[in-house]
């Protein structure tokens, strides 16, 4: 046997464990900045509790100096792994670079060396023997000059870690105080015990720091899991807080300012240096509700009017009160961001909107004032003409008849363009609404063959109507707006027909349909204008139709009328032969409500 | 048997003149009303037989005269006629009025209407 198990032993055995531990659980979580370091810590640790343990345990001096030279391979570095973690803790990862390394880790590397070859030199240890009068087995020797650089490099770097977070702590806002503290009570913690192992008696040689390392582990890893101090790093914060575009002010209980981010210093025109101390008062300007704002003990949201650097703004204003652990109020967040561009593109579109809206009811009483002021003085030619060609002035000669008769046929043709144009305009207004309410397909029919049958006479062509009997009696709809339909298509089709047919066609195409079909045997419409015959003002224009009128809109307001009843309309157009325009309507079983605007 | 009595109220003067040459030729006396606010007054001192009401009106509208006869009992026998643009508005006034004419009014076509609604035919 070459060590045999004593008690003291025991707590550098569970050490090993801790920090064996720590350091896997560390490594769990190594994506955190950090936490890699923080293992590389805890491994280091780990090797030096476990060396350290079988030390304790050799019965002879060269088992005991093996696992003493053990030891020595991970702890002259450990110090330089901490600084490492304190750097990335606090956001200076910018000093790791190779080359410091390099150099960081030169004299932990000579160290170890030398360990290794001691008894070549005895540079770090001078007559290293086993000790005789502990209860336990430790190499104990006189201090070589090396081992004074050794653990003067290592105060150096410890002390300049622990000034590093100093720093930190005292420049970190509340939040973050207490996660460097977390780091800055590990530092006490292994500075206390090692002053104790090097410079005191107390421990008889018997070295704690292992021990302390491990606790120290522990706190360290509380803060892991407790502050997430490697997920959310205050520098971290920081940077967000720098580059943040709101503009975010911390002030103490007292709304005095403690912190101004650089959005911040830029949006009230204040250098933070000038601000410190300052009442809120001073950027805000005081006023009864924002005082309220920085009373309450809760968070406040709102947006706010503001006069700010002279100019006249609308600010967000997030304020979160920083409580400490004992429920007081320590400071207040104030994140602040300027509204006054969308709030000014809100207030655009609110006034757009009136626009528009008053543009609609302008629309909308022109169209009834036109309409009004258009066919009175139309009725007025009408009429006197009429009564011309009646002989209410006297007798006229055939010649002047003929003349009131060409005037008569003028003001209908005016007529009839205005109520298409006004019609059209409507529709385009939006203030044609369709009925829906029950009506006799039959007699709405016989309504539409007699108005057209005249015109159809008067061009000499056939007009044939006929209505299929699966066609209900009763259907629901705007017979007014369907018979416009209807004499819309019959109109255009004995427009353009010069001899033939015109006919109509009631049919149910299935249950949910029913369709009226108009049929010509005209000039037909060319295939490539039968993708605009639908659009207002169209029309097909070449040679064979120049001595017919019209302006383009019959059709236009055919299918916007198809489209308010929810229907389709079809075209099916040979040049030369004709065409059929079929509307298809949804059939309605149910009476609606009766929707609609009035003009 | 006296000659029945028509009441124009129109403020289109043009328009006036035709109704008054056709409502004459169909056997009527005829008084034009060219504003609303003088129609009633008008209206309750002749108690024409037959109204042509124009709606839109200048002061009181059309409407709202409508609205006065049919409240009114003296002038229960007076038949209304109503002349309107707006073929929308006409239908919503159908039940009110005797009979609605859509502009341009037909020369002939209110002569013919005229004569039907005399109260001796």
């Amino acid at each position: 046997m070459t060590f045999s198990f004593t008690i003291y032993t025991t707590p550098m055995f569970l050490s090993a464990i801790v920090s064996g531990a720590l350091m896997l659980w560390s490594l769990q979580r190594r994506t955190s900045p950090g936490a890699i370091w923080f293992a590389l810590l805890m491994f280091s640790t780990f090797v030096w509790a476990l060396g350290y343990f079988f030390e304790l345990n050799s019965t002879s001096y060269v088992v005991a100096q093996f696992w003493s030279k053990v030891q020595y391979l991970t702890v002259p570095g450990a110090v330089i792994i901490w600084l490492i973690l304190v750097l990335t803790y606090t956001g200076q990862e910018k000093h790791i670079t190779p080359r410091n390394l390099a150099f960081l880790f030169f004299i932990p590397a000579a160290t170890i060396v030398l360990a290794w070859t001691n008894e070549y030199h005895q540079w770090l240890w001078i007559n290293p023997r086993l000790a005789t009068d502990v209860p336990f087995n430790t190499v104990i020797f006189e201090h070589g000059w090396w081992y004074w650089v050794n653990t003067g490099y290592i105060y150096t770097v410890f002390v300049l870690s622990t000034i590093i977070l100093i720093v930190s702590y005292s420049r970190s806002i509340v939040l973050y105080r207490r996660q460097i503290m977390v780091l800055l009570i590990f530092s006490g913690i292994v500075f206390l015990s090692n002053v104790i192992y090097v410079f005191g008696n107390i421990t008889a040689g018997y070295n704690i720091s292992p021990i302390t390392f491990s606790v120290g582990g522990i706190v360290v890893a509380w803060g892991l899991f407790r502050y997430r101090i490697f997920n959310v790093m205050p520098i971290a914060a920081d940077l967000v807080v720098d580059t943040i575009s709101d503009a975010v002010i911390v002030v103490d209980a007292g709304n005095r300012i403690l912190n101004l981010n650089p959005a911040a210093e830029r949006f009230w025109g204040y250098k933070l240096a000038d601000a410190l101390g300052l009442h809120i008062e001073k950027l805000t300007g005081s006023w009864a509700k924002l005082a309220e704002f920085f009373q309450t003990d809760a968070s406040v949201y709102g947006e706010v009017p503001l006069i700010v650097q002279q100019e006249p703004k609308t600010i967000e204003l997030h304020i979160t009160p920083i409580h400490g652990r004992d429920g007081w109020l320590n400071a207040r967040l104030v994140v602040v961001r300027d509204v006054s561009v969308r709030k000014k593109a809100e207030q655009a579109l609110v006034e757009a909107r009136n626009q528009a809206l008053d543009a609609l009811r302008v629309r909308r009483q022109l169209l009834a004032n036109v309409s009004h002021e258009l066919r009175s003085p139309l009725g007025t030619i009408l009429g006197f003409a009429e009564l011309l060609e009646g002989g209410t002035f006297g007798e006229m000669s055939p010649k002047q008849r003929d003349v009131a008769g060409k005037i008569i046929d003028s003001a209908n043709y005016l007529t009839a363009l205005v109520d298409d144009l006004l019609y059209q305009a409507q529709i385009e207004a939006g203030v044609v609404a369709v009925k829906a309410e029950p009506f006799d397909v039959r007699t709405m029919i016989r309504r539409v063959e007699e108005k057209m049958s005249v015109l159809v006479e008067v061009k000499g062509l056939e007009f044939q109507v006929d209505i299929d009997d699966a066609v209900p009696q009763t259907l629901v709809g705007d017979t007014l707006r369907i018979q416009q339909i209807l004499v819309n298509l019959i109109n255009n089709a004995i427009k353009y027909t010069a001899e033939g047919t015109v006919a109509l066609r009631v049919y149910c195409p299935d249950d949910r349909h029913w369709a009226l079909a108009v049929r010509d045997t005209g000039l037909g419409i060319p295939a490539q204008a039968q993708n605009y015959i639908f659009d207002a003002f169209r029309q097909v224009d070449d040679d064979k139709r120049t001595n017919i009128h019209g302006v383009g809109l019959g059709l236009s307001i055919v299918k916007q009328l198809v489209m308010l009843m929810d229907g389709t309309i079809a075209l099916n157009s040979v040049e030369g032969r004709g065409s059929t325009f079929t509307v298809t309507l949804p059939v309605l079983a149910t009476k609606p409500v009766v929707t609609g605007e009035t003009l | 048997m006296t000659t029945p009595c028509a009441l124009i109220i129109e403020d289109d003067v043009a328009l006036a003149e035709i109704f008054t040459l056709v409502l004459q030729e169909a056997g009527y006396d005829t008084e034009t009303v060219y504003d609303g606010a003088l129609a009633m007054e008008r209206l309750l001192a002749v108690v024409p037989e037959l109204v042509t009401l124009d709606l839109n009106l200048p002061h009181l509208s059309g409407r709202d005269i409508l609205q006065n006869i049919r409240a009114n009992e003296r002038l229960a026998h007076t038949k209304v006629m109503l002349v309107t643009a707006n073929a929308v508005i006409a239908e919503t006034l159908r039940e009110a009025s005797d009979l609605v004419l859509v502009k341009p009014v037909s020369p002939a076509q209110l002569r013919d209407l005229a004569k039907r609604l005399r109260p001796d035919t």
